[in-house]
């Protein structure tokens, strides 16, 4: 188990598919934890293509073959057809997956899978002060 | 030790519990402590008007207070109850607060973000004070029936706690804003007669202003979030600035 940030991105997913994939990585998590930061939360991009979550998750939880499994579910194809391309990033490692000539997903382990809490804060609060507008923390 | 000093010593060593008393003596009409040690409920003390806590981490010693940490990100503490909506004090109120950013950089990161939060539908009412956008700015906003007063002070850098407090009152004609205990800014005349409008769910936050879509979240400690169904005198609030 380890606490910490996940994004990840829809491109080219239908808004069903989209919700399937956010309604089932909400339930992630430990939700029963006496404190409400393990417990599953997120926050939503304005336009609603892009989840920051943020829990004590399972360490196999969002493993790039889990992630690549449940978008082959999606499509209802084996999952060697679902192909993972990793480049890294400033605020951790990116995973692109994509199916039938389309990337569909991109996933982001904020300081890198298995990082501790405070090195996974300060790189989403680093991605997030450099997007901004997208997110909607400007405000008054 | 004899009674007499104990008795004296007695409120050193229970700290917070001494300041709840302070605050109840003044008859507020909502008080979140926020010293919850578990658990998702924000216990309100006055009316068991709790609110709920999302993803705040509880328990953190950050003396005098034990108190949440907001991440900056993805935490809130929702306030929203018909009961609060129904005794949301429009024309004449206070809050209270006591926060305290992460760090010297939030102060200079660009963002708005909210200590406390109230809006009604159509925004025809909000009670807010936040940090604001611009380099060490706090602004204090109350609006009643779409008329907004705003007070704003700039400047600050400060990584300790400070108490922040905005009293309003529509009979006096008066919006004023207190950091520690000494009003800032000026003196705010020609409030709006506030409408019928309802709380809304969703802006009605410790910690953010909005929570769908979220934005604006608080990124440091906040504690003793207090509401008044009349404007404090400057006496209370410089009270209510001390531990």
């Amino acid at each position: 188990m380890s606490r910490q940030y996940y994004g990840i991105e829809s491109l080219n997913l239908t808004t069903a598919q989209r919700q399937t994939r956010v309604d089932a990585l909400q339930q992630l998590g430990a939700n029963t934890h006496p404190n409400p930061s393990h417990r599953n939360h997120w926050r939503v991009r304005l336009d609603n293509l892009a989840v920051i979550f943020e829990a004590e998750f399972n360490d196999e939880d969002w493993t790039v073959n889990a992630i690549r499994l449940q978008l082959a579910n999606i499509f209802g194809v084996n999952v060697s057809q679902v192909t993972v391309t990793t480049t890294s990033s400033a605020y951790g490692p990116l995973v692109m997956l994509a199916y039938n000539s389309s990337n569909r997903l991109r996933m982001t382990a904020f300081g890198g899978l298995l990082a501790i809490w405070t090195e996974s804060h300060a790189l989403a609060l680093d991605y997030l002060m450099a997007n901004l507008a997208e997110w909607g923390a400007i405000g008054a | 030790m004899n009674k007499t000093k104990l008795l004296s010593f007695w409120p050193v060593v229970m700290g917070g519990r001494s300041y709840a008393t302070k605050i109840l003596s003044l008859g507020p009409i909502a008080y979140w402590p926020l010293n919850d040690l578990s658990g998702a409920a924000a216990v309100e003390k006055v009316a068991a008007r709790n609110g709920a806590y999302t993803g705040v981490d509880l328990a953190q010693s950050q003396p005098p207070f034990t108190c949440p940490l907001f991440d900056g990100l993805n935490d809130f503490c929702n306030i929203y109850s018909a009961g609060l909506s129904g005794i949301n004090p429009k024309s004449e109120g206070s809050l209270s607060i006591w926060g305290k950013v992460a760090n010297a950089g939030v102060w200079t990161d660009g963002a708005a973000r909210q200590l406390f939060s109230m809006v009604t539908a159509g925004a025809n009412e909000r009670i807010a004070i936040l940090k604001g956008a611009a380099a060490g700015t706090v602004t204090f906003t109350n609006t009643q029936g779409a008329t907004v007063k705003t007070v704003s002070a700039n400047g600050y850098s400060f990584t300790t706690w400070a108490h922040f407090c905005m009293t309003w009152s529509k009979t006096a004609d008066q919006v004023k804003a207190y950091l520690n205990g000494a009003q800032v800014g000026a003196t705010q005349n020609g409030l709006g007669a506030a409408s019928g409008q309802a709380l809304l769910v969703d802006q009605s936050n410790i910690g953010a202003q909005d929570n769908t879509p979220l934005g604006t979240v608080w990124n440091g400690w906040l504690a003793h979030a207090t509401l008044f169904n009349r404007a404090l005198t400057p006496t209370e609030v410089l009270s209510l600035s001390r531990t």
